[in-house]
């Protein structure tokens, strides 16, 4: 039986640029010019610690965290993890509509890095905290609710005891009670060592947990520091186009 | 490195969990979803029986058992390529949403086919068995050209994936490649017959060594060309290998580019 606690986290991001070649489609894999979706991230977030990820749509919030994720591949620079990486980037990674909620369980627990029988193990914790039935978790998913579909995979992520958390906009979809259950559950791994992103268009919900900000504006990391300071530059920064 | 590692034992049990996956969207919404594919070579056997024996009477005894022995390894082939090429675009979302090694993807495809073959080819076991027509005593000899046929098709469709999301052309031009290298193979002729300007197919192709080998196994019930098996097993891992690496080279932008 695996430790229940969680390896302190650490990311380490230098010089990271992410770029896309839509040229690429339907070519020669090596052709196309590229698109700069991140230009030049330096960040470091140690255990314990949350920084927001903040800017306006566009702006390179969900690349960052694919890339932490290790989704994408840094066309330059580095991006270092310690432990395992929990990834709310999308709510529903490897979960196919066709499959029952408890047959997606075990292919979205094994590609977030658990083991089948961890996934397993964690069966019952995963129900409780879905607040599902046993007999809703044998649904196909595609009778979910968005929000049913967020409590699965948190509840996923929340098991897998991740020393990096990264959560995108998805909490936005789950109501205000399960949402204050996540939070409360990610403040709960950054007080066992982990370190988490959280990129939100919800300004109070950075405001209240993080304790830096980033702030992206079309790829370029624009100011990174205090929440409360980065709020207002974003306030300041002209939208993307 | 962005990708947090993954051992070997934990790229072993995702494969392992795609494969399940498969097999389970397979069976819903689909009465029949998990015999499908190995009703294919019995409809094959069926039809090409007919064809060949009846109307063009191939001079060969016992011709649908010699046909069936021929048909197995390429009815496997056939049908992991031909889904396995559209697999990395219908698994998009996957690929562009968690971190994992995506030549998985194909490869669970093949593997999930193998299953069915390994299913059929005990089914036709049985059926020599009880007309009192299998070597049991070659019967081993049987798994080198079955291991053959089963990596070789997973360098195969790995590489035919990760093109395919360039060029959509691919799923055109394999198809009709495969239709010709299955009337170039002597699946339904013996080899004998063939001319003697494609004679050197019969050391050169490895689907054509592969078919040997699971004829002289099962319908003759003798594996004369030992030699030729320790071949075809080195070709099929050395393809293998190369299309492992083609596909690691060429696939790093897959995410961005689905």
């Amino acid at each position: 039986m695996p430790s229940d606690e969680i390896r302190p986290g650490r990311i380490e991001i230098e010089g990271l640029w992410e770029g896309y070649r839509p040229g690429r489609r339907r070519r020669l894999p090596w052709r196309g010019r590229w698109n700069w979706a991140l230009q030049g991230i330096d960040l470091t977030v140690e255990s314990g610690e949350m920084v927001g990820v903040i800017g306006h749509n566009g702006s390179g919030k969900t690349t960052l965290l694919q890339s932490v994720a290790g989704v994408l591949r840094p066309s330059r620079g580095s991006v270092r993890t310690t432990g395992r990486v929990g990834s709310l980037v999308h709510l529903d990674a490897g979960f196919h509509r066709d499959l029952s909620g408890h047959e997606n369980l075990l292919i979205g627990g094994v590609l977030l890095g658990m083991r089948r029988g961890e996934v397993r193990r964690h069966y019952d914790e995963i129900l409780q905290f879905t607040g599902l039935t046993r007999d809703e978790l044998d649904d196909p998913i595609s009778t979910y609710s968005s929000g049913m579909g967020l409590r699965l995979g948190f509840a996923l992520l929340a098991c897998s005891r991740p020393s990096v958390v990264l959560v995108d906009e998805v909490l936005a979809v789950g109501d205000e009670d399960f949402q204050r259950q996540c939070i409360d559950r990610i403040e709960s791994m950054l007080d066992g060592g982990a370190a988490a992103l959280l990129a939100s268009h919800d300004l109070d919900l950075i405001a209240k947990h993080c304790d830096r900000v980033m702030l992206l504006q079309r790829g370029e990391q624009l100011f990174t520091g205090p929440t409360l300071e980065g709020i207002e530059r974003y306030h300041q920064a002209p939208p993307a186009r | 490195m962005t990708a947090p590692a993954r051992t070997a034992a934990g790229d072993a049990e995702l494969l392992l969990t795609l494969v399940e996956r498969q097999l389970r969207v397979r069976s819903k919404r689909s009465m029949l979803g998990m015999v499908w594919p190995s009703v294919s070579p019995l409809v094959m056997l069926a039809l090409y029986s007919y064809v060949f024996n009846r109307v063009f009477n191939v001079p060969v005894e016992r011709y649908p058992e010699f046909l069936f022995a021929g048909l197995l390894p390429w009815a496997f082939l056939s049908q992991s390529v031909a889904t396995s090429i559209p697999s990395l675009s219908v698994e998009a979302p996957l690929v562009r949403r968690a971190p994992f090694r995506h030549e998985l993807v194909p490869m669970a495809n093949v593997l999930a086919h193998a299953l069915y073959f390994v299913v059929s080819t005990v089914g036709f076991c049985a059926y020599l068995a009880w007309h009192g027509r299998l070597a049991w005593s070659v019967l081993p000899a049987l798994v080198a050209p079955m291991l053959a046929v089963v990596v070789f098709g997973a360098g195969l469709c790995q590489v035919l994936a990760l093109f395919d999301v360039y060029n959509r052309d691919l799923r055109w031009v394999v198809g009709n490649v495969l239709t010709i290298w299955f009337f170039l193979l002597p699946i339904v002729y013996r080899p004998q017959m063939v001319p003697e300007g494609l004679q050197f197919l019969q050391s050169t192709d490895p689907m054509n060594m592969i078919v040997g080998q699971f004829r002289d196994v099962l319908y003759y019930g003798s594996v004369s060309r030992p030699g030729h098996m320790a071949l075809m097993l080195i070709v099929s891992a050395v393809f293998f290998v190369v299309c492992t690496a083609v596909f690691r080279r060429c696939s790093g932008e897959l995410p961005k580019d689905l």
